[in-house]
């Protein structure tokens, strides 16, 4: 677990990060470093300041004390380019579902027209998340799991350095949401950015991550970091091996534990 | 009677609808940049909200006088009465339909790297869109019995005038007839902004609602 975050140079450092809202104090201290291209899934019961950290890292708020770096410098979040999941999607309900992906070339990468590659490129994006036939649908017209699947196109298409999702597949029903945890990965492997997933379910944050941090306490602290299993398995079989093991039953149930008591 | 009043009611209708027009325009202009002002930064809505709540009450038609003589008889002070009369009401339902954007809208666009421009482009407008329609409709209908009052002196054009001079000379079918041709033009404007509001918001679904409620 350690010799990872030494082994990759960190892009991105939390020192001493506090924030408090309305007088109270949400984040305590936080100290971490963050590397390149892994996912970091983030546990932890509610109101121990994950969303927090998030939006602080989309520059919603400014942390109080301590300081942020990304790539040695300091971290200037309007300077980069960040896909932003919210839990309930954000997508505008004026916006057909090609407009919407498509918003991430034309706003996201400035781009004034879109080319025939760029149109080609956004037809293939809809293709990978099954959106094809529902491209021209408004957002009320699309069932929870589109919706999702349009935010996750959305932010894929961005093509960006940071990927922020809080809680993105929590609305899903579980069959659904094994679907878009696998899609997720597809995805997220062609351009491989920096993620921070917020799940409350131990299993998806065991699959999905390259590490697992445990948030815990109010003010909230990163208690412990795990390596996760997203490198262990590459087919679903694989994954269903991996499953049936004593030792993932170990570490669910050792998470469990660990999220218990406050 | 139709060919005595047909030559002349062009020019009648169309200067009602030239102070209607300048009216609602500047009203518009000025509602949508302090609605925004005031739904954008609270600064703006502390310092405006009372202003506008404690000159909303006062009835604009006592303030004619002084309209006149500040602006004349003529085109200023007919403009003026109904841009008092409709303002307010424009200001504040802009503002309210902006304040109820839902904040995630904008947090996507800002991570996303788009400039104030943008975000006003592709959020702001369509999701303020409905609002400005429907608080037009309110001020067109508000704007159509002001001219009965600033139609009412100063000149001998406008469907007000039309109406109100038919009345004194006691040509009873003549005032009637004005006021249909006034509900006609009517009818179409508020069409015309319907039309608009269904052209241009393909995502609301405007004829299948009753069903649930
Ligand atoms: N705008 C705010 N003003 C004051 N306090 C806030 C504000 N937003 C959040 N908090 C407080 O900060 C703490 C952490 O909130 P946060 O939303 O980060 O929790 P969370 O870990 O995401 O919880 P959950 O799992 O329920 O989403 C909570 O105690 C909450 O009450
Ligand atoms: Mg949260």
């Amino acid at each position: 677990m350690l010799f990872m975050t030494i082994q990759n140079k960190p892009i991105l450092s939390f020192e001493k990060v506090s924030v408090h809202l309305s007088g109270k104090c949400v984040l305590d201290h936080v100290t971490e470093n963050f590397s390149e291209h892994q996912v970091y899934t983030i546990l932890g019961p509610s109101g121990t300041g994950k969303t927090t950290l998030l939006k602080v890292l989309a520059g919603f708020i400014q942390p109080n004390q301590g300081s942020i770096y990304w790539q040695q410098a300091e971290y200037r979040p309007r300077d980069l380019k960040i896909g932003y999941v919210p839990q309930d999607y954000g997508l505008l309900p004026w916006q057909t579902v090609r407009k919407a992906v498509q918003e991430s070339l034309t706003v996201g990468q400035r781009k004034k027209r879109l080319t025939l590659a760029d149109q080609k490129k956004v037809a293939t994006c809809l293709e990978d998340v099954f959106l094809t036939e529902v491209r021209d649908a408004y957002p009320k017209q699309l069932s929870g799991g589109q919706k999702q699947r349009v935010a996750l196109a959305r932010a894929f298409m961005l093509e960006s350095d940071l990927l922020l999702m809080d809680e993105p597949f929590s609305a899903l029903d579980a069959f659904t949401r094994r679907e878009m945890q696998q899609l997720f990965q597809t995805m997220w492997h062609k351009s491989k950015p920096l993620t921070f997933f917020i799940t409350h379910d131990i299993e998806e944050a065991l699959i999905l991550g390259d590490e697992v941090l445990v948030f815990k306490g109010s003010p909230g602290q990163v208690i412990t970091r795990e390596k996760g299993l997203r490198k262990s398995y590459r087919t679903e079989e694989e994954l269903f091996t991996l499953q049936q093991s004593v030792d993932y039953f170990q570490r669910v149930n050792d998470l469990r534990e660990e999220l218990k008591g406050y | 009677m139709p060919t005595a009043f047909s030559n002349q009611l062009g020019w009648h209708i169309f200067f009602s609808l030239k102070r209607i027009g300048i009216g609602l325009g500047i009203s518009l202009i000025t509602g949508l940049l302090l609605g925004w002002l005031m739904g954008t930064f609270p600064f703006w809505n502390k310092l405006l909200d009372p202003l506008i709540y404690l000159t909303y009450p006062i009835p604009k038609l006592a303030l004619l006088p002084l309209l006149m003589l500040f602006l004349g008889l003529g085109e200023g002070s007919k403009i003026a009465l109904i841009i008092t009369i409709i303002l307010p009401q424009m200001i504040l339902s802009i503002r309210d339909a902006i304040i109820s954007i839902p904040e995630t809208y904008y947090q996507v666009y800002l991570c996303m790297g788009a400039n104030s421009f943008e975000r006003f482009k592709q959020i702001t407008w369509p999701a303020i869109f409905f609002g400005i329609i429907s608080t037009l409709r309110v001020s067109l209908g508000i704007a159509f019995s002001v001219l009965f009052f600033a139609e009412n002196y100063g000149t001998e054009y406008g469907m007000g005038y039309f109406i109100m001079d038919a009345w004194l000379r006691m040509d009873y079918p003549m005032m009637y007839a004005g006021i249909l041709i006034l509900s006609l033009v009517g009818l179409i404007l508020f069409g015309c902004l319907d039309y608009l509001l269904k052209k241009k918001t393909p995502e609301i679904n405007y004829d299948n609602k009753q069903a649930q409620r």
